[in-house]
């Protein structure tokens, strides 16, 4: 089997849960420094995807690798020190302080060691998503969107300082709680990790004007295959293939693209 | 004023969302457990005074009081006292832990069966331990019991962790009936031993049910702070990886977390702890479930400060509970558990009343 070395890929991915077939030969890699957007319709795939690259789940055909090194060969805490993963929908058992969810990001470098240095640094992840000021808030007071970027910090805290090895996020629905103001200062973030610090970073997203603008590249699902990957921008046809829905792309001369919803129309090919 | 509302700032979460500092919490706890225990050893059906106390504690015996103080002191109450610290921070500890892996705070070792499961193994062993092993159980003495009564926990721990998880979820609902039918079961089955039971092994038996820290002698003090020891150790270790599991099992796997050793290590230390716990005392409920919920309310839920916390205050609880009914009813002594009980179940309601949508 040829591995490119350099990446997470996800090479002819098959899973299959509760007897469905929910991910078909998917093929999927993000390079380091790069920013990927998966898109596509709710039960696509997306999250199965993520949680396939994440090595929470074993695909039952084809492997993932991480650079150079198939998956199932990492222990978890090896795994945990060179990728990030911000799942869906995070349930706290007990209500810890925000400080205390961002410090849990340091495990899999420190152990656990609680410094003053590593809690510098958790302060600093919790700024970078604009949350400082909630550090000793319990998280059951924080509203939805706060939580989001806390847990977020959380993630930017495993990613580590410079030379820890953090190479990787995978990120699930960052934006879903965000409010327009901070969804955008998310995906600013975002680009910035994968240009200054050379994180790969992937991410679902249903925002399909984000996609265009942030990502280097974007990958369609639809019935857990990829019936799509653009640079860029999104031509009208994939937008109804992937979604039925027709739609108009423009450029614009400031954030490249923007899209315009028009009409839901049956899938090509759907019955 | 100001002092009133520092003092309530103490037990309640503050204001601005933040706990209490951990140092304030350990020289509280630490403080409480030291008066509990000077009461616990001076006071009682024959009162040591206080000036006396510390010449027995020097077993400095000289005529009469004396030599019945420093018997008093040091053949009854010093090894019960510590026998309740043992067993009060073992449960408390269990508790603790098994709520951070259920992440729920109801879970613990009486209401989910754990102790019940002890305990039926040790009224197995007390009833017919002597005609099914005959001469093996004499000369494993004082050890058959504890070690029944281990084993006992282990089933129940692998029964419960089996019918209450599907697909690595924890129900908690599933849970707490998996609880209500293993304590049903274990009652029933103890309750007919007691018709076979001769009259020596049937006051055994009543005490094993409502529990009681009469048994404390050197040896059991001995037995217990060695489980206590290993098992607090374990948990210990465990503690960052049980505030990872705090996010769910798959975000604690994210963070590098062997989420399945984390479960069999954790069930192991807790079954020893509260196995060889219960083995000696009996079933002595909800000091599991109240100190853990003290503590985190105090404290916050990071489990760096909530299980040496717990295990302190459960120790505190533990103590005064077992003062109360040796001196309440005095001379007569009333069960531990019983006493336990009748103050947790409240306590035990209030919190199923605040959570009463969270089930799933």
């Amino acid at each position: 089997m040829s591995m490119e070395s350099e990446g997470l890929h996800a090479h002819a991915v098959e899973l299959v849960r509760h007897g469905r077939r929910i991910l078909r030969g998917v093929s999927v890699t993000v390079r380091a420094g790069e920013l990927v957007a998966v898109i596509g319709e709710n039960g696509a795939g997306k999250s199965s995807l993520l949680k396939v690259m994440a090595g929470e789940l074993r695909p039952d055909g084809g492997s993932v690798s991480l650079d150079g090194r198939l998956m199932t060969a990492l222990g978890a805490r090896a795994l945990a020190r060179r990728r990030a993963v911000l799942p869906q929908d995070l349930a706290l058992g007990f209500d810890f302080e925000a400080l205390e969810v961002v410090l849990l990001g340091r495990y899999p470098h420190t152990g656990g060691g609680e410094s003053s240095a590593e809690r510098a640094f958790a302060m600093h992840c919790l700024a970078l998503t604009e949350c400082a000021h909630l550090a000793h808030q319990r998280t059951t007071t924080l509203s939805g969107g706060e939580r989001a970027r806390v847990q977020l910090a959380r993630v930017l805290a495993q990613l580590g300082r410079e030379g820890e090895g953090g190479r990787y996020a995978l990120l699930d629905e960052p934006a879903a709680s965000l409010d327009l103001s901070h969804q955008l200062a998310l995906f600013e973030l975002l680009a910035r990790l994968t240009r200054e610090s050379g994180i790969g970073v992937l991410v679902t997203v249903h925002d399909l004007g984000l996609a265009m603008r942030y990502a280097d590249r974007i990958v369609v699902l639809r019935g857990g295959s990829v019936v799509g990957e653009t640079p860029g921008s999104l031509d009208e046809e994939l937008i109804r293939t992937a979604f039925g829905v027709e739609a108009e792309v423009r450029r614009h001369p400031q954030v490249r693209h923007c899209m315009v919803a028009l009409n839901r129309v049956a899938h090509p090919g759907a019955g | 004023m100001a002092q009133s509302l520092s003092v309530r700032g103490l037990f309640r979460a503050r204001r601005d969302g933040s706990y209490a500092a951990a140092s304030t919490g350990y020289a509280l706890l630490a403080l409480a457990l030291m008066m509990a225990v000077v009461c616990g050893v001076a006071l009682g059906a024959y009162a040591i005074p206080l000036p006396r106390l510390g010449d027995a504690l020097l077993m400095r015996a000289g005529e009469g009081l004396a030599a019945a103080d420093v018997h008093v002191l040091w053949s009854i109450r010093l090894p019960r006292v510590l026998l309740a610290v043992i067993c009060g921070a073992a449960l408390a500890l269990g508790g603790c832990a098994l709520q951070g892996l259920f992440r729920n705070p109801l879970a613990d070792p009486g209401l989910i069966g754990l102790s019940a499961g002890a305990a039926l193994a040790a009224a197995l062993a007390i009833v017919l331990g002597g005609q099914l092993f005959g001469p093996l159980a004499r000369s494993f003495g004082l050890y058959l019991i504890p070690a029944a009564a281990l084993l006992g926990a282990a089933l129940a721990a692998w029964l419960i962790l089996r019918l209450a998880s599907h697909h690595g979820r924890t129900s908690v609902l599933m849970l707490l009936l998996a609880g209500i039918a293993i304590n049903a079961l274990c009652g029933a089955i103890i309750g007919g031993l007691q018709f076979v039971a001769n009259d020596d092994q049937l006051r055994n038996l009543t005490f094993w049910t409502l529990g009681s820290l009469a048994q404390g002698r050197w040896p059991v003090v001995a037995i217990t702070a060695a489980a206590l020891g290993l098992g607090g150790v374990v948990l210990w270790r465990l503690r960052l990886q049980l505030d990872a599991l705090n996010l769910g099992e798959s975000a604690a796997y994210h963070l590098g977390v062997d989420v399945q050793r984390l479960k069999l290590w954790l069930l192991a230390a807790v079954t020893l702890m509260v196995g060889v716990s219960v083995a000696f005392t009996g079933i002595i409920g909800f000091i599991g479930l109240v100190a853990p919920h003290i503590v985190r309310t105090w404290l916050g839920p990071s489990h760096r400060h909530a299980l040496l916390a717990s295990a302190l205050l459960g120790a505190v609880l533990l103590v005064s509970a077992d003062l109360a009914a040796r001196t309440w009813v005095a001379p007569a002594e009333m069960p531990v558990g019983v006493l336990t009980s009748l103050l947790g179940t409240p306590f035990f309601l209030m919190l199923l009343a605040r959570r009463r949508h969270g089930f799933d």
